[in-house]
């Protein structure tokens, strides 16, 4: 679930220039898991590490 | 008695080699690219219709180029080391003048490539003989491939993403086919299906000209019926691609030399943690069976944990989320209705996800690769189930896993997408088969770029089962 409201979520799409009815922003945050995920990460040992954008599979051997 | 009906008994009479057969069969002179090609055309008319496996074949081109390699073999010329070998592609894969519509004929309508894609490239300089393009998930975002059916119960799904390029490699409508994997959609297609599936090192083939579903998390890849199969596909396609910011600029080994060199000494790592829960009875027990396979050839096998691997479904689903909807934002924009709903609904949500939580899966996804490369510090590679299940039914949303109803594609993507998570080369092939006759399969995965060891332990089991030469009952 996303922790923001229908009409919010309608004015974030918005924003992207997405036009979307309150129905579709319904289903769309039924199937969020932008709280569960924040959550998760909140709770872990991330401090100092970089995000893995840039994605480079070498170990540095 | 029906048409489908009349064409079951001729749809199984014949056997197709595998690539590393027809290679051999063409220097001996016993097969050519044109019987080749015929046989796999008629193959297709004959058994695609039950199957669904196509959504275009190249039938003329095909034979064109067949007669091309046949005559430079004829002159003692060789083309490449795929010569006159038929190729399936997965429809995300360009092909110059043709439509790549990526599962989705609506939101591609009027798509035309304007040139080969990187691999297709390779292909053609090889020699391979293209046959066509296959089904795939809805933009590669699903694990169904509808309407593809699997060749070895047409009541259950073939997996996805790449379903129709497993289908038709299974069924022999091709010799091998291209698949992408984004978090599991090489293997697990290859998995349900009974075939091998090679996910490659992230990096090590191009994924120029094949249509994105996630920029950090895509790989491109073979599906084939052996190890060695597969071995000869990646030489061909592998290498740096400029063209490709993914692509990474390290020396291509050769795949070939060590294939055959046996596993004596390989250590083998088993984790106590994660890829053994909730798995089906017959799914560990076959790949406890497999794994005593590769003691026998000489391997030892090590118990160990892979730190962090559990974090991987939430990491994945939030990165393929953001990352897809940034890719469809502009359709979204001009035709969302072209979307199927469930395709559009997670799009959606994806665009949902906040900056900071799309920074911290990435960050997170570092913990996952440490933990891999924790546990192959003192192994040469993992050995875990590739699926917890068997092949879900078709037109079913669920499937039951861990005493539950789950939805299909988190149960599917399971043991697959910590090696898109990490990066890693990860090795899907067949040990085994359910009690309803459906096909097990046992997942290996190895450092970066370390594709030779993944191989080298491939073929050795291989060599010593014959899982992977079976048929699937298509009469």
């Amino acid at each position: 679930m996303a922790d923001i409201d229908v009409e919010r979520a309608i004015q974030r799409f918005a924003a992207a220039g997405l036009v979307v009815g309150e129905q579709q922003a319904v289903e769309a945050l039924s199937v969020s898991r932008e709280v569960e995920a924040a959550q998760l990460y909140r709770s872990l040992a991330i401090t100092g590490i970089e995000p893995m954008i840039s994605f480079d599979p070498r170990w540095r051997r | 008695m029906t048409a489908v009906e009349d064409i079951r008994p001729q749809a199984s009479a014949v056997t197709l080699p595998t690539v590393t057969e027809a290679l051999a069969a063409f220097e001996a002179g016993t097969l050519s690219p044109v019987e080749l090609t015929e046989q796999v055309l008629t193959r297709i008319d004959r058994i695609d219709p039950l199957l669904e496996s196509y959504v275009d074949v190249f039938s003329d081109a095909a034979r064109a180029k067949a007669r091309i390699v046949e005559d430079a073999i004829r002159r003692g010329d060789c083309i490449g080391p795929l010569q006159g070998i038929p190729v399936a592609l997965k429809d995300l894969y360009d092909v110059a003048g043709l439509p790549t519509l990526a599962g989705s004929p609506v939101v591609r309508a009027g798509h035309c490539a304007e040139a080969d894609s990187a691999v297709v490239r390779k292909l053609r300089a090889a020699g391979a003989v293209l046959t066509g393009k296959t089904v795939t998930h809805e933009f590669a975002f699903g694990v169904v491939s509808a309407p593809t059916r699997n060749p070895w119960d047409r009541d259950t799904i073939p997996g996805g993403s790449s379903g129709g390029s497993a289908a038709a490699v299974s069924a022999q409508l091709c010799l091998a086919a291209m698949g992408s994997d984004t978090g599991g959609s090489i293997r697990i297609p290859a998995g349900l299906c009974g075939l091998v599936g090679l996910k490659p090192t992230y990096g090590r083939v191009s994924k120029r000209g094949v249509a994105e579903l996630s920029w950090t998390l895509d790989h491109t890849g073979p599906l084939t019926r052996t190890v060695a199969d597969a071995a000869v596909l990646l030489q061909a396609i592998a290498g740096y691609d400029p063209g490709d910011p993914s692509s990474v600029d390290e020396a291509v080994p050769d795949y070939l030399a060590g294939l055959h060199a046996g596993i004596e000494g390989l250590r083998v790592g088993v984790p106590s943690n994660f890829f053994f829960d909730q798995v089906d009875t017959e799914v560990g027990d076959a790949v406890h069976a497999a794994l005593a396979v590769l003691v026998d050839a000489g391997a030892t096998l090590v118990e160990l944990a892979v730190p962090h691997v559990e974090l991987t479904a939430e990491v994945v689903t939030t990165i393929v989320g953001v990352e897809a909807a940034a890719i469809h934002q502009e359709h979204m924009r001009t035709s969302p209705e072209a979307y199927s709903a469930d395709t559009r609904r997670r799009l959606l949500a994806g665009e949902l996800i906040s900056g900071t939580t799309y920074v911290n899966a990435q960050r997170v996804r570092r913990l996952v690769a440490a933990g891999f490369r924790a546990a192959l510090s003192d192994v040469d590679v993992l050995a875990t189930p590739t699926l917890p299940v068997t092949a879900p039914a078709f037109g079913a949303d669920t499937t039951p896993f861990g005493g539950a109803e789950v939805p299909v594609m988190p149960v599917l993507s399971r043991l697959t997408a910590p090696a898109n998570a990490a990066g890693l080369p990860a090795l899907a092939l067949p040990c085994g088969f359910s009690g309803r006759g459906l096909p097990l399969s046992l997942q290996l995965i190895g450092r970066p770029f370390d594709e030779p060891t993944l191989l080298a332990a491939g073929q050795a089991y291989q060599r010593r089962t014959d899982w992977h030469t079976r048929q699937p009952p298509l009469g």
